[in-house]
Order: structure tokens, then sequence, then C-alpha cells
């Protein structure tokens, strides 16, 4: 006795047919003991038995299409062990005898409650988000702002959610939207979080090296939702998609270093004052600095500009605009 | 508005495309005056346009038009006027005419073309980048000496009568020489730089050329107009083209590296008798709220006000500003400006915001004014930021988030522009964000005007 099982194109189980002989052929026709409506199959395809040895076989029936394995090469009999599958036309199948072993029952787990986390992020995100819309907020209320830009950051969020469930349900077969909603909330409410704190931050100790050098944190931090997402997909190889997410983050991060600063030429103006976003003067952490320490350090920057005088200036990224903008004509003075 | 503010560098800068410009001018016929004395001249001794005549007449064999040619192409690449004032040939005109060819004359040439049609080479004798004036040299020409203008004494010593008739020559728009008649309206007042009031109508290529007394005599050259404004003109004063033509007379041929020289040494001379100008008229503590921040009693560093406590819907945070221009531009080149201090004063309160709010409507409002720098003359800005606080002993005096920012000029050495932003930092709903910036000045003038200016940002408290 045993058991012929039809397979989709993923390898999941569609149909399974009992076969109580020893003997059963495979086919198109009525007189199968399995049928299979597949127009690439032939009439009688494949025959089931068992060789001399006892083990089972399937054998071609000298058909067309022939008698396909996994590969896809070509055989006339292949012999079956329970976990080979086999192929006629464009129909997969597996066959297993009845004292097929399986695995042991997987103990019962209580089950993981994650609607109270998902609750809690969409209470989270949305209203962190309100907040520092509201706290931005220097001109009149205006319901279309705040709508607007909520819209937008739902929309953002669901394409993502979406993206992932939808890759998880591809590739698994199961969607597991909530886990992936509350991978994607929790990772932007803590860029939106690590956002804000950068900013003080910086105001609070003026300091330029955060305002300068905190991007890898966000890439890191991106990589580390992708990986989230990836670990919900399947468990393995964990250790070989970690090393490709945070090697693509620290790709990213170099790239945005070298954009930031070699490749600009130093004339392009990318340098800006970093202490330009304000905070309630209370938020300060460190002391200010006197008025003689302030101009010590000011009068510094003479150095630097006499040094960036004496350099050749080179082409930034505007100057051929700008150049092309003053092709004057003639001009009357 | 500051209408001062724009005059120099836009009249300066009336360098429009000739077909644009005649376009725009059109060509309408005006019909002739006749001759005769009319009912409404009976004072002048004889009439108007014989005058003219008769000046332009004598003055046309000393007026030039000055071109600045690319020289691969041959062509020019933008044109003015001049006028001959010594018989060795010695030229006057504004050195924004000749200033392309004098910062490259690897790339540039000069040239003139006199009113006969004669043409030659002009080579650069002398630069007065703070009056807008130059001399350069005509070739001598077989017949020896050149006929050239006189100086009018009384406009040397400024002693014109307001209302004199000035009659201004000159090639405008390449349209060929010719004669405007005007009035001498004495110096422009609330200018630091000084300057003829010119009422008549000077255009775009006149500039450099002479502007005349009825005797023929030198009272000022043609520098600039006001293009809101109408017939509002300016000239240089006779004295300034008096000296510049004197110190041309000892002088050489200057090369581009003279030019270099001489425009660092007159910047720099420039700058330490303005900030030494700046600090004899004496700076007073306006009031912004419970602040009170420096203002200059020089009429020329004017103070505009703003506010916009009456716009509707009410706006959340009221602002009143104060901007001062000192209305001062030194032209340099085409894309370089210097001589101009800016300072302004804006207090921010708040009753409705909350103070994250409003930390963030004065982040909007505190950034300091950077220009663009361009590359081939400027260095880029570098800036230093910090939180500064006030000393013991000055209890009135305010923590600061100042930013001072500070670029150099290629070609010219120990000369910055600076641009500063400071917001006081005592009040989680009101604040006072004073930036001003100076172009072209020393670095430590700068600084120590920075710090001149900081120190008298303070904040009265009130007493409950």
């Amino acid at each position: 006795m045993f058991w012929i099982e039809v397979l989709s194109r993923q390898k999941e189980i569609i149909q399974r047919h009992h076969a109580a002989a020893d003997f059963v052929t495979i086919g198109r026709a009525y007189d199968n003991g399995v049928i299979v409506d597949d127009p690439y199959v032939a009439p009688a395809h494949v025959r089931i038995c068992r060789d001399e040895s006892g083990a089972m076989v399937a054998e071609d029936l000298a058909t067309q299409n022939g008698l396909l394995d996994e590969k896809g090469k070509r055989h006339h009999r292949i012999s079956l062990t329970g976990n080979q599958l086999i192929r006629i036309g464009h129909t997969w199948l597996r066959v297993r005898d009845a004292n097929f072993k399986v695995a042991d029952e997987r103990p019962l787990q209580p089950q993981r409650r994650l609607w109270p986390g998902l609750m809690a992020m969409l209470i989270l995100l949305p209203g962190f988000f309100m907040l520092n819309l509201w706290l931005r907020n220097t001109g009149d209320y205006s319901i279309t702002l705040y709508l607007g830009q909520f819209v937008s950051l739902a929309t953002g969020i669901a394409i993502w959610i979406g993206f992932w469930s939808l890759l998880t349900r591809l590739l698994t077969g199961a969607a597991c939207f909530t886990l992936h909603a509350i991978i994607a909330l929790t990772g932007i409410f803590a860029l939106q979080i690590i956002s804000f704190t950068q900013d003080w931050l910086v105001f609070a100790f003026s300091s330029n090296f955060i305002a300068q050098y905190s991007f890898p944190l966000f890439w890191f931090l991106f990589a580390l939702i992708c990986f989230a997402h990836m670990c919900v997909i399947s468990s393995k190889n964990t250790y070989r998609k970690a090393a490709i997410v945070f090697s693509l983050a620290a790709c990213a991060s170099m790239a945005q270093w070298f954009m930031d600063n070699p490749l600009i030429p130093e004339d392009s103006g990318a340098k800006r004052p970093y202490l330009t976003r304000m905070y309630p003067p209370s938020w300060r952490v460190i002391a200010p600095e006197t008025e003689l320490e302030f101009f010590a350090e000011a009068e510094k920057l003479k150095a630097q500009l006499d040094e960036l005088r004496k350099k050749e200036p080179r082409r930034g990224m505007f100057d051929n605009f700008l150049n092309d903008f003053n092709d004057g004509e003639m001009a009357h003075r | 508005m500051p209408f001062l503010l724009r005059l120099i560098p836009l009249a300066v800068l009336v360098t429009v495309s000739a077909s644009l410009t005649a376009q725009n001018i059109g060509f309408d016929e005006v019909a002739p005056r006749p001759s005769g004395s009319s009912p409404g001249f009976v004072e002048m001794h004889q009439p108007l346009s014989a005058t003219a005549e008769q000046v332009f007449g004598q003055a046309q064999p000393k007026l030039l038009q000055i071109r600045t040619l690319l020289k691969s192409a041959q062509k020019q690449s933008s044109i003015g006027s001049g006028f001959i004032a010594s018989k060795d040939g010695l030229a006057i005109t504004n050195y924004h005419v000749v200033s392309q060819y004098a910062l490259e004359p690897d790339t540039y040439q000069l040239e003139y073309i006199a009113a006969d049609g004669s043409k030659g080479a002009l080579r650069l004798y002398a630069i007065d980048v703070t009056n807008d004036l130059a001399v350069v040299k005509l070739d001598a020409g077989e017949g020896g000496g050149f006929d050239a203008f006189a100086f009018n004494p009384a406009a040397i010593n400024g002693a014109l009568a307001k209302g004199e008739r000035l009659f201004a020559m000159g090639n405008p728009l390449d349209l060929g020489f010719t004669i405007v008649e005007g009035i001498y309206n004495g110096l422009v007042e609330k200018s630091y730089q000084p300057r003829v009031h010119f009422t008549g109508a000077l255009n775009p290529g006149m500039s450099g050329g002479p502007a005349v007394t009825a005797n023929n005599q030198i009272a000022g050259v043609n520098v600039a107009k006001m293009i809101r404004g109408d017939l509002v003109s300016f000239l240089v004063p006779a004295h300034a083209a008096y000296a510049i033509l004197n110190r041309a007379k000892n002088g050489d041929e200057m090369d581009a590296s003279d030019v270099r020289a001489e425009i660092t040494r007159q910047l720099n001379d420039w700058q330490k008798t303005f900030f030494a100008t700046l600090r004899a008229q004496n700076f007073r503590q306006a009031a912004f709220g419970p602040y009170r921040a420096p203002e200059s009693d020089a009429d020329w560093f004017n103070c505009w006000a703003s506010t916009n406590s009456n716009d509707r819907p009410k706006p959340r945070t009221t602002i009143n500003r104060s901007s001062c221009d000192t209305n001062t531009h030194l032209f340099l080149a085409d894309d370089m400006y210097a001589g101009n201090a800016r300072l302004s004063h804006t207090y921010l309160k708040t009753e409705e915001l909350n103070a994250m709010q409003f930390s963030e409507a004065l982040s909007r409002s505190a950034l300091p004014n950077l220009p663009w720098s361009t590359a081939n003359r400027y260095t880029p800005f570098r800036c230093y930021e910090n939180f500064m606080a006030a000393t013991a002993d000055t209890p009135d005096r305010l923590t600061l988030r100042v930013i001072w920012c500070a670029r150099a000029y290629r070609d010219i050495p120990e000369i910055y522009d600076i641009s500063v932003s400071a917001v006081t930092q005592d009040h989680s709903k009101e604040a006072l964000v004073s930036t001003f910036s100076i172009t072209g000045t020393s670095f430590e003038n700068g600084i120590s005007f920075t710090r001149d200016l900081l120190s008298m940002l303070e904040v009265k408290h009130v007493l409950d």
C-alpha cells in the first residue's frame, strides 16, 4: 500500500491518492489508477510498482514526454525513496510507502499574541509622528497638513508591509502580516525617535560630530529592519542574511560619506552650519563657551581659509550650470 | 525700501544685451526744440540747445568709447565711455568699465574709439576701486599733445551750486556719442561714499563719460543710475577724478599683479577708515521688547523696520524686524563686490506657540545669510558655531547661539567676507535674532566688530 501525491509547482500537496495495490498506472485516461488532468501527460504515462527487491520504482510507459526527475532529466525508470520527486508533463508527483517515516509531532507552543504589540505600535507611531508634526507646526493649524502627512506616511508603511507579506506568502505560504506590521512600525518608530534625539543631541552638546557622522546609524537601523523581515520569511541561513544586509548598509554608508565628502569639491558649499535647529534653551546640556573661548576658536578659521585660498578651486556640481547661465552677450557699462 | 541698496549694483550692472535694451528704450522721435528763446527759458542767456551744441562741439574730440575686447575672438565683451584728461593722453573712466581687462589682461584687451572714428589700444595706469575710477593711457599720436578736458575748480572743491546745469556725455547703448542735459543736485545724502546726485538720463554705456559744466569743465564722472526712479543718476565727484589723474601722472603702467596689489591696498585702507568712521559714529542701543541691540547713529547706516503684527489671520509669532544697510558697494568684478555692511535685528515673541514650536520658528529665522560663493572669486564659507555665555560681571549680557562664518577672496589677500547669526537663549517664548554681514573686511576687524556688536546685545529684566 502506498500514497501518490500530486504537488504544485511550489511543491505544495494538491491531491493525495491512496493505492491499495502495489501496482498503479498514472495518466490521463480513465483506465488509470490515478487520473491527472494535464494535457502534457500521456493517456497512460507512468507505472508505479515494486522491483525485484521490493523497492518502489516509477517506470515510463514509452511516452512522448517521458518520465523526468527533479532536475528535468529523462529516465526510463526512477527508484522512489519517498522524498524523491518525479515529473510527468507539467505535473509533479511524489510517491510514499505506507510505512514512510514521518517526523514526530511538534510540541504545542503557547500561541504568540501579536495583536497587543501591533495595537501598541499603531498607537505609538502615529502618535509620535503627529506630536512631532504638531511641535514643528509654527503656522496656522490646518487639518490638511496633518491629514496629508499622515496619509502619506500610512501609504508608505502599507506598501512596505504589503511587499514583505506578499514575499513571505509566496515563499512560505503564510503572509505573517501581523509580524511584518509590527516590525515595520517598530522600525519606523525607532527611526523617528533616533532622528529626533540626534537633532536634540546636536543642539544640547553643540556637537558637529553627531550632525556629520550619525548617518551610518540610520543605515544600520534600516538594515536591521530588513533583516528582521527576512527572518520572518525563514529562520534558515541567518548568518548569511545578516552578513549580506549589514554589508549592504555599510556600503550605503560609505557611498554617502563619499558623496558628502571627498567627491564634492570643497567649494561647492556642501559644508553648511549644523547648529541651525533650535530647541528650548532649557534643553541644553553642556555649559556655553565664554566669549574668549568662542572668538579664540573663530580666529582659527583664518588659517583654514588662507589654506583654502591657496588651493586651486575645483569644479563643483553646480558650477557648470552657473557658467552656462553667465554666458552673457555684450555688456554696456 | 532701501533704494540705494540696489542703486549702485543695479546701475553699475546694467549689462543688458544691446538688442534687448534697445527694444525697451525704443527709438521714439523727439520733436526738435525750435531754435530761439522760448518763453519758459527767459532767464537763460542763450537758447539751451545752443549751449548743449556748443559744449558737445568742444567736447567731442576728447570723448572716447572704451571697449573691452575678448582677445581670442577680437570682439567686444563690454563697453563704456571715457574722456581725455591730460595732454599726454591720460583718459579717465570707471574702474568697472576696465575691470575685466584689469583683472585678466591675458584674456581681455582694451581699445578706444574716438568720435572721429580713430581707434587705438589703451594701457591701464591707475585704479580707484573705492570711487570706481580708472585712468588709462592712449598711445601718443603723431601730432603730439591731446586735446584734454580741464577740471572745474568749484566742482573739485564741492562748491557747485545746487541747480547748476551739467552736461553728461558718453556713448549710451553703443548708439553713438550723446550729450545729456541735467542738473547738479549736490552730494547724495545718507551715503558713506561721496556721490553726486545728477538729475539727467544716464544710460548703460555712458559709464566713465564726463559730466561737464556749461564752460566744458569736468564736474564729475558718470557712474550709475537708479533703475527705479526717473532721471536719478549719479556721478563720481570731480575731486576723486582729479586725485587719481594726478596719481596716474606720476605712475607707471599697471599689470595684473599691480592691480591685485592695488585693490588689496585700497580695500584694506577703505575698511580701516570705514570701521574707524563707524566706531566714531557711535552705536546706540535700540529696544526690541526686553532686548537691547546696537544700531549705528551714522545716517548712512540706514535702518528700515517691518512687522507682521498687522497680518491677518493673526500670526502666531509676532516678528518685528529692523534691517540696517550701509548701502556701500564697491565694484571689484562682475561677480565680486565688497564694502557693504548689513545688520538686522529680529524680535520674535509668541503667546500662542509652546516652547518647542517657538524654537522651531526661531530655527527658521536664525539662519545666517551665506551667499553663493563663486569658486573662482571666493573660498567657500567656513563657520564656527557654538553657544556663548555672558560672564559673571555682566549680568545683562545674554547667552547666545552664534554662527560665525567667513570666506576669503581668492585674489585679494587679507580680505574676507563675514556673516554672523546670533540668537538669544534666555527665554523659551521670545528671542532676538541678530544677523550681520560685512563684505571686504580684514579678519581682525571682522572679529572685533562681531565682538563689539555681540557685547551690546542685552536684556533688561523687568522686575515684578
